[in-house]
């Protein structure tokens, strides 16, 4: 990364180093000249030393003649004398040759020799005089020394001394003056090396300032740009976009719509997978951590786990405090982000495909439902629209009529037996209707809720809960049977109808009845054929009257279930199958008449006749002997009347086995409900092998208000 | 819809009132109910569920019912929120129940809490919903489910 941004640094370093030679050059140069300053100054104190030893060797030579021999004053002077002879000879000899003198301080100071040439021209004098000078002063120590009488020696010694004292101490001044001179010019010349050194650093100073700080300006400049575009771009994209690392933290920036697909609020530096919580499974989330894991790992083929990705459509369901659930279908991409050639994040792409989703599911349903209608259809063609959609408003009734009956409070198990004997009776009319027009799904739908509320009747404790199951078929029934609606609706659009086409029966005039109300009854044949098939029988129906009293619509409904139950039951119970038949020198045939007739203004008789073999009261009290419910000796004692009563109880039935349309005992005990609700009475005459009659009289209602003044 | 699946969220209910300690809760029978005019007492919490079957199931009950409720729990206090409070822990507790039998296949939302009915968003007009009536000592409650597949 070093080597790579050098070429960015390459001034900035170059500018540092120029700084850092010249500010050590200065340092070398300064450390230089002021060691040759200190020498010079060092050579300044000595040559003027020399001035004060010429003046002090004259003064000893002074004293001399002045104390008389052998005192103490007079080898003080000549002690001084000859220490300042020496310390003279030595400094003058080592300004002209160069070496090491004493100094001040007693210690050894070297000194080099004066290059100057007014130093050199000084010393070379002064060394012409000094010499014969010393001469003298030798021979005086040589006298005091032998001793030999010093007079002369000390005369010629302060004769010299006369003559060459002011000399040498011009030419050591000279000298001092020129070392001096020598000395301050080095000073100035550092002074310039100072000065030039700190102006160079200063200019360089100056440069790097201003060359970096445009630099970082522009740089700067960029970089705000691209922020600001990057921000721009992640405040205006659809989608969510985000980086994750590889310990799965997202990254500190993302597109604003992030938070309003995910629903969360905080989503910058949080571990995605706690951010996913509540939106994915958790075995989800695991393959999520394993496929980012993947991700990371540079052996792998990007394109070859793609399909790994365990989110290409997560359900979200997003709930807000109104207590509304949005759902919603995201698509997370994953890809890898690269820098310097190294996976550095994974780049999460956060799609709503909800629209895709939602239209590819109703594409979906609509091919699904347009199969179930297909089939629905052919199972529908051979029932007349009329009829079909008559039948449907009545299901939608008898389902209102049964789902309320569920809904009523009852809480102890007699109260729910109750219920389901009464829901039992009405699926038991929904049936007979549904067989009425061979509507084969419906009869058996409804026969296998009548399985589920037999069993409840059975059972011994019975709790809500156990009507579940019959709840759960009666919604799928409500459903299919919305089902045949739309489909008998779209059928309608297209002039299936029967409705829009001309009739035949319906055209004939009959009075206070419709063409549709005539229609209604056109069932009746269809469920005996039905189920006189169902049976191995053969069966002719006869039917009159019902186009002339006009009934209001449901209560004629109701009517029409209690002759559906009457006829099933003379089907069942009543006509023998044609082998018995011919064996009674009976037709195969047998003959039902169905009958209703206004026998005065308030009043109606329904009348169902069989000419089968009648009620077999004996076999009637043999079955009433197995259900156990009586005891032996009152079974005996029951009259005719008693036992057709027992016809008119629940769970009594004649019925060899149970099948769809006998065997429960409770379809007469539905007639005798029905009839009592309306406060009807009912007749019944038979001989056994030759009819059963069924007689009801029953109030005609023809205003909806009387029929809930009756109802 | 399998009586499997409805059973689950009765079961929850149910649960949650074994653990008042009290066990005089009963289940009524099951009926169906158009949305086009939900079920609901005064308090309702809700739960939105997704995967294989999705929408929502919610326990409403009456104030007094919730009060009662509190009461019978030691809670003195029978504010607004508290009653808010124990509505949610019914729906927690049905979902939790829910996640335990389904698994991970399903999604539960957490809990919210409504005054009345539900938004109608959650219950689609050409569903019906399963009410299942829910008694507690004299007070009537339910739980109601609304889910398709």
């Amino acid at each position: 990364m070093f080597s790579l941004n050098l070429g960015k640094y390459r001034g900035i370093l170059v500018s540092v180093a120029l700084f850092l030679i010249l500010d050590a050059s200065v340092l070398v140069l300064n450390f230089y000249i002021s060691f040759e300053i200190s020498d010079d100054a060092a050579g300044v104190n000595l040559s003027g030393r020399q001035r004060m030893l010429s003046q002090r060797i004259a003064k000893s030579l002074f004293t001399l003649n002045t104390v008389e021999q052998g005192t103490e004053g007079f080898d003080a002077a000549l002690n001084e004398l000859r220490m300042s002879i020496d310390l003279f000879d030595e400094t003058l000899r080592a300004f002209a040759y160069g070496g090491t003198v004493t100094g001040a301080d007693g210690s050894q100071v070297a000194i080099a020799v004066v290059q100057d040439p007014a130093g050199s021209s000084a010393i070379e004098e002064a060394q012409k005089i000094w010499e014969p000078y010393k001469v003298k002063l030798d021979n005086l120590f040589t006298a005091v020394d032998h001793p030999f009488d010093i007079d002369p020696t000390l005369s010629a010694a302060t004769a010299a001394a006369l003559a060459s004292n002011l000399k040498l101490l011009k030419y050591m001044n000279d000298l001092t003056v020129t070392l001096e001179s020598v000395a301050s010019s080095k000073a100035t010349e550092l002074r310039y090396i100072q000065t030039a050194g700190i102006t160079m650093a200063l200019i360089n100073f100056f440069f790097i300032v201003g060359h970096f700080v445009r630099q970082l300006r522009d740089s700067d400049l960029v970089v705000e740009q691209a922020r600001r575009e990057t921000t721009e771009i992640l405040q205006t994209v659809n989608e969510g976009l985000f980086l994750v690392d590889q310990n799965l933290i997202i990254g500190n920036q993302h597109s604003s719509k992030l938070n309003e697909l995910l629903g969360a609020k905080q989503v910058a530096g949080e571990k995605l997978l706690s951010v996913l919580e509540n939106i994915i499974t958790e075995k989800d989330a695991e393959t999520t951590r394993g496929f980012i894991e993947l991700l990371f790992d540079g052996r792998v083929k990007e394109k070859l786990i793609g399909d790994l990705n365990p989110l290409q459509n997560v359900e979200v369901f997003i709930s807000d405090d109104s207590g509304a659930f949005i759902a919603k279908h995201l698509k997370l991409d994953f890809a890898r982000a690269y820098q310097d050639g190294k996976i550095s994040h994974v780049l999460v792409t956060v799609l709503d495909i909800t629209q895709e989703v939602v239209l590819e599911q109703e594409l979906e349903k609509s091919r699904k439902q347009g199969e179930s209608q297909l089939e629905m259809l052919t199972s529908l063609l051979h029932t007349h629209p009329s009829l079909l959609r008559t039948f449907l408003e009545n299901s939608r009734r008898s389902f209102d009529k049964i789902n309320s009956t569920l809904s009523q409070p009852s809480k102890t198990s007699a109260e729910l037996r109750v219920k389901s004997k009464n829901i039992f009776a009405q699926i038991h009319n929904f049936k007979g209707e549904a067989a009425a027009l061979n509507l084969e799904y419906f009869e058996n739908s409804a026969h296998v809720m009548e399985d589920t509320l037999s069993d409840l009747v059975n059972q011994e404790e019975l709790v809500g809960n156990d009507f579940l199951q019959f709840t759960v078929q009666l919604e799928t029934l409500i459903s299919y049977a919305g089902q045949v609606e739309q489909l008998a609706n779209k059928l309608g659009q297209f002039g299936v109808d029967a409705s829009q086409q001309p009739d035949d029966r319906a055209q004939q005039p009959v009075a206070n009845d419709t063409p549709a109300q005539a229609d209604d009854w056109q069932g009746l044949d269809d469920i005996v054929s039905t189920v006189a098939e169902r049976h191995g029988k053969e069966v002719l129906l006869v039917k009159s009257g019902f186009s002339e009293i006009y009934l209001e619509p449901e209560y004629k409904q109701r009517i029409k279930e209690l002759s559906i139950q009457l006829l099933r039951n003379a089907v069942v119970h009543g006509v023998e199958s044609p082998i018995e038949r011919r064996a009674r020198n009976k037709q195969n045939a047998g003959r039902i008449s169905i009958h209703l007739a206004k026998i005065s203004e308030g009043e109606m008789e329904l009348l169902v006749e069989d000419d089968g073999h009648g009620i077999d009261f004996e076999e009637l009290r043999e079955k009433a002997r197995t259900l156990g419910r009586w005891k032996d000796h009152h079974i005996d004692q029951w009259s005719k009347r008693d036992i057709i009563n027992l016809m008119f109880m629940g769970g009594v039935s004649t019925a060899a086995g149970l099948t769809l349309d006998a065997g429960r005992g409770i379809g007469m005990s539905a007639v005798k409900n029905s009839v009592k609700e309306f406060g009807g009475k009912i007749l019944v005459t038979s001989k056994l092998g030759r009819y059963c009659r069924f007689t009801l009289t029953l109030p005609i209602i023809s205003e909806s208000q009387a029929m809930v003044a009756n109802g | 819809m399998t009586e499997d699946v409805l059973q689950v969220f009765i079961d929850g209910v149910v649960r949650f009132f074994q653990h008042t300690d009290d066990d005089s809760v009963k289940v009524g029978t099951p009926y169906l109910s158009e949305n086009s005019n939900p079920e609901a007492f005064d308090v309702t919490g809700i739960i939105g569920i997704s995967g294989p079957y999705r929408g929502c199931v919610y326990f409403t009950a009456p104030k007094i019912f919730v009060k009662h409720l509190l009461l019978s729990m030691g809670e003195q206090d029978t504010r607004k929120e508290y009653i808010a409070d124990l509505v949610g822990e019914v729906a927690n507790t049905i979902s939790g129940n829910a996640r335990k039998a389904f698994g991970h296949e399903f999604m539960i939302s957490v809990p919210v809490i409504v005054e009345g009915a539900p938004n109608s968003i959650n219950l689609p007009k050409h569903l019906l919903s399963y009410v299942i009536p829910i008694y507690w000592k004299t007070y009537h409650s339910a739980v109601v489910i609304c889910l398709e597949n």
